[in-house]
């Protein structure tokens, strides 16, 4: 068990800067999950920590030590490779146990060591076998055990469940979070899914483009995203946005007059500028029905999605552009009904022009 | 019959454009292969000195090859040298420089090629000629080593303790061929199995010997089989560095050389195709050996064992 | 033109027939035959036998195209032609081995051509009956010559040292003077090339003592304390530094561009008589030709023909065969360009036509043919099927002594045996 300190942290390729100075602390036995779309940067920050990149500039500290020279196989670290990286000629269990022979681990031990992991993910039965006879979910956890095995300081998983089935997936999810609360390791996760992210992670860092732009646990990400990119990553459906700007401002309140709706009323921190344009964030399950004349927003309802426990519905409002607004249950809404909707207690999130978040519901 | 003569029909129908265009390869197999290779072994049992028809001899040839030939237990003992210290050096060569050229560094293009060079004109006659002359009393190594080190060597290539590691180093310069083979084979492994092994704590050794070897092997054996076969066919340098005769003192008998020489020099050629058939026999031999030996290292990704 | 493209062919005319016969036909003026010829030689020889070739094409029309080899290689290159039917139509010949060729029948017999093509009417009856196996005549002698011993004269000279009379040194004077000279040589000159791999050299040897190498049943000719004797003196040349090192020595390959005195590192040499000019021609020094010396009573050398044009049996084009050796052999206008490089012609009104045309190096030929043939004893039968295979089998053996790897005396009882089996396989 460690912990993990990023210290301004850079990674060029040639000449072209992908992570600009990321600066990050974790926890002794938290589990982090690295989230963000492609090209974010999130595997090559993961590499970077395991060693098998190179640190442009910065410093990476493992429970305190500098990382920076230190080769990948002196870290102590394990990852778990999107691609599994079974060796193919060896059975399961000599890849369960190829670690420990390298460390010099007498082989009683080693024994041991392979079978509380087999254990653990239940693969007993198949030690004896290569992994070219295993199915997808079976080499996952191979390559799960082969990371537990050697009890590493810190576990790293490169996007392990993308090349799973939907229900596999969901099943990996479980057994992954009951094998951290089993092991109580401190584990970074790396995936583009945010549901996974939501699900396993005791924080989340989202990255776009090189740069963090939030962290925080994921009902904080969720309640509270500190702007419009992670308001809109975070949440599926994704969240609506709706322009509009600043109204009438007295003290600190101010009305905002949405482009293709009503006007609404709230409370600011700080008193907002006058015809400042902004953008009203709001998510699919805060919209509801409303009476005509109170509705916020009204239009023609486009597509109904049922999936039995909720409804998904897209509307289009009066300038063409498309809502999304989740009913539970379900509902029966017809293509072409006239929906009036408001928000929900007030839940919805103000973002200026530079889409930072300058108020929550 | 027409029920026979309906098969036949039939068996031609559906095989008969394929065997058509099989001709000219069947035709050229039995003529010029099996045909003069059956023909040898016909007269392996005779006396045929090329200029007068061949004159049965049964076990004579046979006799003489297994208790008298001194000179072919010579040939044999000169060429398993060959092959055995020969093989695998240009091996582990042209491993080694592989896996230097299998990284994207500036000028491997370049350098690729020109390592290749050398296979391509290696069973040359000219190759032979130059080193014979790199090789001799005045010949350049020599002159690089007196001035490096002061000390005059003898001449490599005609003194018998060292005329057949000239020889070896002549096959080991040729290490090209096998090389782009190893080049192309570890291409196919993949990446992040290294990286893996790294994070299980393996060293650059430790992955070259647990990941790198066992999954080049079939590219090793492929190179292994191959490689021995053209060693033990060696003619062409032997002949020329050696003087035409494995000078000195039979040092450089290469058994090819030796065959050549009862046939076109002594006029046996019915014992020279005897030799001939005893080389199939012999390569024949190592090959199955091989084979049999592979399963024991060899790993093939598609079976399932 | 066809002529100088073939002249530097290294053996690509071994494609043979074919090849020629394309040739021949590219040839731009009316080719009266067409002919295919083949000796061994050095540079001196080559030059002087291409300019012959030129001048037989220009003065009949016909077509001459030449191929040669260095001796080491001379004789398989000639077997793998025979294997695919394909030997030139004139060959040349060594003595050793024309007795092996014709009694396999790869030579025709000339009886027929003798005053119907080629004119041998001054040619020595004595010299003529050298090239006759069972009766009949395959091959015309190109020349008399005889073994000798070649050494350095400016070096020698310079030194300020006097050779003893030739006709009766021996042995015994040959190392002593090597020891005397010992330290006064230039740098990297030893005092004789080491003679132990040469089977000629073991024949004057053994003719010495009155033997030789074969009877003319086809046995050998000497004993095993004979050879031991060979071997032994031959080892002690090289352990008092009078030859070079057997590595050095070994890199002689039959090549006379690699020979030890080519190579500045012999001051004497073996060669035949006929070979002085190439020799001379190689080695900047003057070099001046003695008689071998002797280890026994009697005269260890004769008068050999020293090579042989002969014809091929399966030769399409006898009669231009037949015209061009004849043109070779018995014209003024070859010999004056050939004159003795190989040999002094057995034909007296050549002889007589080329003397005056002599320079300096073969007229000490001459002078010495002339000291020789006053101490030869008879030539030797004609040797036994597999003699060339004892003479190659020779050079190895030695070098194992030579370098040490056995002695003497058990080497030459091995190689003794080993002629015999040899000898007695068929």
């Amino acid at each position: 068990m460690a912990d993990l300190q990023l210290k301004k942290v850079v990674k060029r390729f040639g000449a072209a800067e992908v992570i600009h100075g990321i600066d990050l602390e974790i926890a002794d036995g938290e589990f982090v999950v690295f989230v963000g779309p492609s090209g974010c940067g999130k595997s090559t920050l993961l590499r970077m920590i395991a060693g098998l990149e190179e640190i442009s500039d910065g410093e990476i500290l493992i429970d305190g030590e500098v990382m920076n020279n230190v080769s990948a196989a002196k870290r102590g670290l394990s990852m778990v490779f999107q691609s599994y990286a079974l060796y193919p000629h060896m059975s399961v269990r000599k890849n369960l146990a190829f670690g420990l022979e390298t460390m010099k681990v007498p082989k009683a031990q080693i024994n041991e060591l392979v079978s509380n992991a087999a254990e653990i993910l239940q693969i007993n039965e198949l030690l004896d076998r290569k992994p070219g006879q295993l199915s997808g979910g079976q080499r996952q956890r191979v390559a799960i055990g082969r990371a537990i095995v050697r009890e590493p300081r810190i576990f790293l998983f490169d996007e392990p469940l993308s090349n799973l089935d939907a229900e596999l997936r969901m099943q990996m999810r479980v057994e992954i979070n009951r094998l951290h609360r089993r092991l109580g390791a401190t584990m970074i996760f790396v995936t583009h899914d945010q549901v996974e992210a939501m699900t396993l992670a005791d924080r989340m860092v989202v990255l776009r483009k090189g740069v963090v732009e939030q962290v925080g646990s994921p009902l904080d990400l969720y309640n509270h995203p500190a702007n419009m990119f992670v308001a809109g990553f975070i949440g599926s459906p994704r969240m609506n946005f709706l322009k509009g700007r600043v109204g009438e401002v007295d003290g600190r309140q101010a009305t905002l007059e949405l482009d293709v709706g009503r006007k609404v009323q709230t409370t600011f921190a700080e008193p907002p500028r006058p015809g400042q344009p902004i953008t009203l964030g709001v998510r699919p399950e805060d919209l509801i029905a409303a009476a005509p004349d109170e509705a916020l927003l009204s239009g023609e309802a486009q597509i109904t999605e049922q999936l039995g426990g909720e409804t998904y519905v897209y509307i289009s409002l009066s300038d063409g552009s498309m809502i999304t607004v989740e009913i539970k249950g379900q509902a029966g809404v017809k293509a072409g009904e006239r929906l009036d909707l408001a928000i929900a207690d007030g839940k919805f999130h103000v973002f200026g022009e530079d889409e930072a978040v300058i108020h929550h519901g | 019959m027409p029920a026979r003569q309906g098969r036949l029909v039939r068996f031609w129908r559906r095989n008969g454009a394929g065997y058509m265009f099989l001709l000219p390869w069947l035709i050229g197999f039995f003529g010029l292969t099996l045909g003069p290779a059956l023909a040898s072994l016909y007269l392996s049992f005779t006396n045929y000195d090329l200029l007068r028809p061949p004159q049965w001899t049964g076990l004579d040839n046979i006799k003489y090859a297994l208790f008298n030939d001194v000179k072919l237990r010579h040939s044999l003992s000169v060429t398993f040298q060959y092959v055995i210290f020969g093989v695998p050096m240009r091996l582990a060569v042209a491993l080694g420089l592989a896996m230097i050229l299998d990284r994207s560094v500036r000028g491997v293009g370049f350098y690729r090629a020109a390592f290749y060079l050398p296979s391509l004109l290696g069973a040359s006659v000219a190759i032979s000629v130059m080193w014979r002359q790199l090789f001799g009393a005045e010949g350049l190594i020599n002159t690089l080593l007196f001035l490096a080190t002061g000390w005059q060597g003898p001449s490599w290539i005609s003194h018998p303790d060292y005329a057949l590691w000239t020889l070896i180093a002549l096959n080991v310069w040729q290490f090209g061929s096998p090389m782009i083979i190893f080049l192309a084979g570890l291409r196919q492994i993949p990446e992040d199995l290294y990286e893996a092994a790294s994070m299980d704590g393996a060293s650059g050794w430790r992955q070259f010997r647990k990941i790198t070897l066992p999954l080049l092997a079939p590219v090793i054996f492929f190179n292994l089989v191959l490689q021995t076969i053209e060693a033990f066919k060696a003619f062409t340098q032997a002949y020329i560095i050696s003087g035409g005769q494995g000078w000195p003192a039979d040092s450089t008998l290469f058994y090819s050389l030796y065959l050549y020489i009862e046939a076109f020099a002594n006029f046996r050629m019915g014992y020279a195709s005897l030799l001939a058939w005893i080389l199939l026999l012999i390569i024949g031999a190592f090959t199955a050996l091989a084979f049999w030996t592979s399963k024991y290292w060899v790993y093939y990704e598609d079976e399932s064992r | 033109m066809t002529n100088k493209m073939n002249r530097r062919t290294f053996g690509g005319l071994l494609l043979g027939g074919a090849a020629a016969s394309t040739l021949a036909s590219v040839g731009a003026y009316a080719a009266d035959g067409s002919v295919r010829l083949i000796w061994w030689g050095n540079p001196e020889r080559d030059k002087r036998t291409n300019a012959v070739v030129d001048m037989f094409q220009k003065a009949t029309g016909a077509e001459v195209l030449p191929e040669t080899y260095a001796w080491g290689d001379y004789w398989q290159k000639l077997a793998t032609q025979a294997a695919g039917k394909n030997l030139p139509d004139v060959i040349q010949m060594d003595y050793r081995y024309i007795f092996e060729w014709a009694r396999r029948g790869q030579l025709a017999a000339l009886d027929e051509f003798v005053g119907n093509g080629i004119d041998l009417s001054d040619y020595d009856p004595n010299q003529l009956a050298s090239g006759k196996v069972d009766g009949k005549l395959y091959g015309i002698s190109l020349g008399a010559n005889s073994m000798s011993h070649v050494y350095n004269k400016t070096v020698l000279d310079k030194i300020g040292v006097t050779l003893p009379d030739q006709t009766t040194w021996t042995t015994d004077d040959f190392v002593q003077i090597g020891k005397d000279l010992k330290g006064k040589l230039p740098e990297g000159m030893y005092f004789t090339e080491n003679m132990g791999q040469y089977e000629p050299r073991l024949q004057t040897w053994m003719r010495s003592k009155g033997k030789d190498l074969y009877t003319a049943e086809g046995k050998l000719a000497f004993d095993e304390a004979d050879l031991a004797e060979f071997f032994t003196y031959w080892k002690m040349v090289q352990d008092e530094g009078l030859s070079p090192p057997a590595d050095l020595q070994a890199q002689d390959s039959g090549k006379m561009e690699e020979s030890m005195m080519a190579t500045g590192h012999g001051l004497f040499n073996f060669l035949h008589s006929n070979q002085l000019v190439a020799m001379q021609k190689l080695v900047p020094d003057e070099i001046d030709i003695v008689m071998i010396p002797n280890n026994g009573p009697h005269a260890g050398q004769y008068l050999k023909p020293s090579m042989f044009f002969s014809m091929a049996e399966g030769s399409q084009d006898k009669a231009t065969a037949a015209a061009f050796i004849n043109y070779f052999v018995t014209s003024n206008e070859a010999n004056n360009v050939l004159l003795i490089e190989r040999g002094v012609t057995g034909d007296a009104s050549v002889r007589a036509e080329i003397l005056p045309k002599l320079n300096k190096t073969e007229q000490k030929i001459i002078n010495y043919l002339n000291v020789v043939s006053t101490h030869v004893s008879p030539l030797p039968p004609p040797p036994p099927q597999n003699a060339g295979e004892i003479d190659r089998a020779l050079r190895p053996a030695w070098d194992e002594v030579a370098f040490g790897r056995i002695g003497p005396e058990e080497q030459a009882k091995a190689f003794y045996a080993n002629a015999k089996s040899i000898l007695e396989r068929t």
